[in-house]
């Protein structure tokens, strides 16, 4: 046998052990790890077809259902601000008792991995809870997503939170059942602003806010409806459309925000898939490698035996 | 609708339309009944919070559709 | 053959004469495009309707039924269970019971009706309906309290429309 081979196998004998030790529980380690990576994209591509096919039935039911507000919205989203209500007199008399509470309705999600939908939200009611220094605004969200900061920021401006909702789909009794429990205990709101995630194409979509006037405001901006006629009792009329608005933005916005949060998890499920595979990609790499020096090493331990024996005869 | 009764009783107007609603659905034939009870078939929670605790929770569901109806059938 | 329920405004106000004048003009003559109202009935889970042509819907309004027709006066009307019929090109009625909403009418001579639920009045159930007017009757016979009333009246008004709109007696 080649002496060089001799030599180097002789080298190799006392090292090949170890390495072959290390070099069998570095394997498993890397299969598991390849395994785990691998389930994991699997996971991820799947879940990404499922946001996928998702969001083309939200983009058409945003499309469809939103119509449900363009009638009221129509006629009230010209009230843009609370201005009317606050540069009136002390002692005016309202329409109903002024309750200075303005509502912020947060539509959030109780999952994550969808993209920057719920950080975007949570952002725009912090920075309109931070400038509420008269202690004007109660705030309410839809999903877990938005009540954990609320609650540790702004505790104090925190109203309810809401969990599950809208699961499967949105129901619209659902939503009245949600929404009254706002209402039951602010009934004469100032007025009520709605973030939401405003949807326009799978890659972009950004936060919104629609302005709900109250009863009050309503009141106040009376000349914009001078033209319509009631033939019921106007004021009674007025009061209950303020709450039946609230409950079409509402409905409309949570649509926009459902198309919203599957663009979202669609392009994090994507990320996930394509971070998956090239982790996947590196470990399969180090294993082949690894196991090509256990094939290495144990060609060199057969080899120096046989040399060993060779050498003994 | 002056002085509206249920108004006048504590009711907000989302109560009483979503009342309305429920009779509605409740008194279709088969199986435009089922169909309409699909839009029933939610089940979430909504709950209050005190200084940023828990403090009480609700269930929305079915049950307490039928409930704000306020018949045992 | 129809009667036309128009609110005393909107006869006065209307000058389109030749519509006001008599229901039964409709159908001998063909109606134009351009005297037909455009409307749509949307629901929040379904569009029934979107941007159709008719030539006259009635709503049930707070006060009773009215009509709405072309170059209506702009109104807003908060609308209560009851009965909604559409009276098509065609001359077909079509008629949905409606638990509530919302009706606008623009001065574009848009016309908006936003139902929370509707249904075509074949699909009440007529056994559902008499029950349910049974139990609200009793009910608010028995109320004492004032929330307890308004709930069973709610209920009573409801049925009693359906009743009407189903043909059981009340």
């Amino acid at each position: 046998m080649n002496t060089t081979v001799k030599a180097s196998s002789k080298l190799f004998v006392g090292l090949t052990n170890q390495n072959q030790v290390r070099g069998m529980a570095t394997l498993k380690d890397l299969k598991v790890r390849l395994g785990t990576v691998q389930t994991i994209s699997k996971l991820t591509k799947t879940l990404h077809m499922v946001a996928s096919s998702k969001l083309r039935s939200a983009e058409k039911k945003a499309e469809e259902l939103g119509a449900f507000n363009v009638g009221p919205s129509k006629l009230l989203s010209e009230i843009k601000s609370n201005e009317a209500l606050d540069q009136l007199e002390q002692g005016t008399t309202f329409a109903e008792d002024r309750s200075n509470k303005q509502l912020v309705i947060a539509i959030t999600t109780d999952t994550g991995m969808c993209g920057p939908v719920n950080h975007q939200v949570v952002k725009a009611c912090k920075a309109l809870l931070s400038k509420d220094t008269e202690d004007k605004m109660i705030a309410s969200t839809t999903g877990l997503k938005g009540t954990a900061p609320l609650a540790t920021d702004y505790p104090k401006k925190l109203l309810f939170g809401g969990r599950d909702f809208g699961k499967q789909d949105y129901s619209f009794p659902e939503t009245l059942l949600f929404l009254n429990e706002i209402i039951a205990k602010i009934p004469n709101f100032d007025n009520a602003v709605i973030v939401y995630n405003k949807f326009k194409n799978a890659l972009s979509y950004s936060v919104d806010a629609l302005f709900i006037p109250g009863f009050n405001l309503m009141e106040q901006h009376r000349d914009k409806f001078y033209t319509y006629q009631t033939t019921e009792d106007r004021a009674a009329t007025m009061k209950d459309l303020s709450e039946f608005y609230l409950a079409s933005a509402f409905w409309a916005s949570l649509y926009q925000n459902r198309a919203s949060e599957m663009a979202g998890r669609m392009v994090s499920m994507d990320n996930a898939s394509k971070n998956g595979e090239s982790i996947s990609q590196g470990l399969s790499l180090q294993y082949n490698r690894a196991r090509q020096a256990m094939i290495t090493s144990e060609l060199i331990e057969i080899t120096s035996g046989a040399a060993a024996i060779e050498d003994s005869n | 609708m002056a002085g509206q009764f249920w108004r006048a009783a504590g009711l907000t107007y989302l109560q009483y339309s979503s009342m309305c609603a429920s009779h509605l659905r409740n008194a279709l034939k088969e199986p435009f009944r089922a169909t309409a009870n699909n839009r029933e078939k939610f089940e979430s929670s909504v709950t209050e919070y005190v200084n940023g605790k828990e403090s009480s929770t609700l269930t929305l569901d079915t049950a307490l559709l039928q409930k704000q109806l306020k018949l045992t059938k | 053959m129809f009667r036309t329920v128009f609110t005393r405004s909107s006869t006065l106000l209307n000058n389109k004469t030749a519509f006001v004048a008599s229901g039964k003009r409709f159908y001998a003559d063909a109606v134009k495009s351009e005297d037909l109202l455009t409307f749509s009935l949307v629901l929040p889970h379904q569009t029934i309707y979107k941007d159709k042509k008719a030539p006259l819907i009635t709503l049930p309004g707070a006060k009773g039924v009215f009509g709405v027709a072309k170059d209506h006066i702009p109104k807003i009307a908060e609308l209560k269970p009851g009965v909604m019929q559409i009276n098509h090109e065609d001359g077909k009625e079509e008629k949905f019971f409606l638990s509530g909403g919302f009706a606008f009418i623009n001065p574009d001579n848009t016309c908006y009706v936003n139902a929370i639920e509707a249904f075509p009045i074949e699909q009440l159930d007529q056994e559902a309906v008499k029950k349910g007017l049974a139990q609200y009757t009793q009910a608010y016979n028995d109320a004492t309290e004032e929330t307890a009333k308004a709930v069973a009246l709610i209920g009573l008004e409801s049925y009693q429309q359906m009743a009407y709109a189903c043909g059981v007696s009340v």
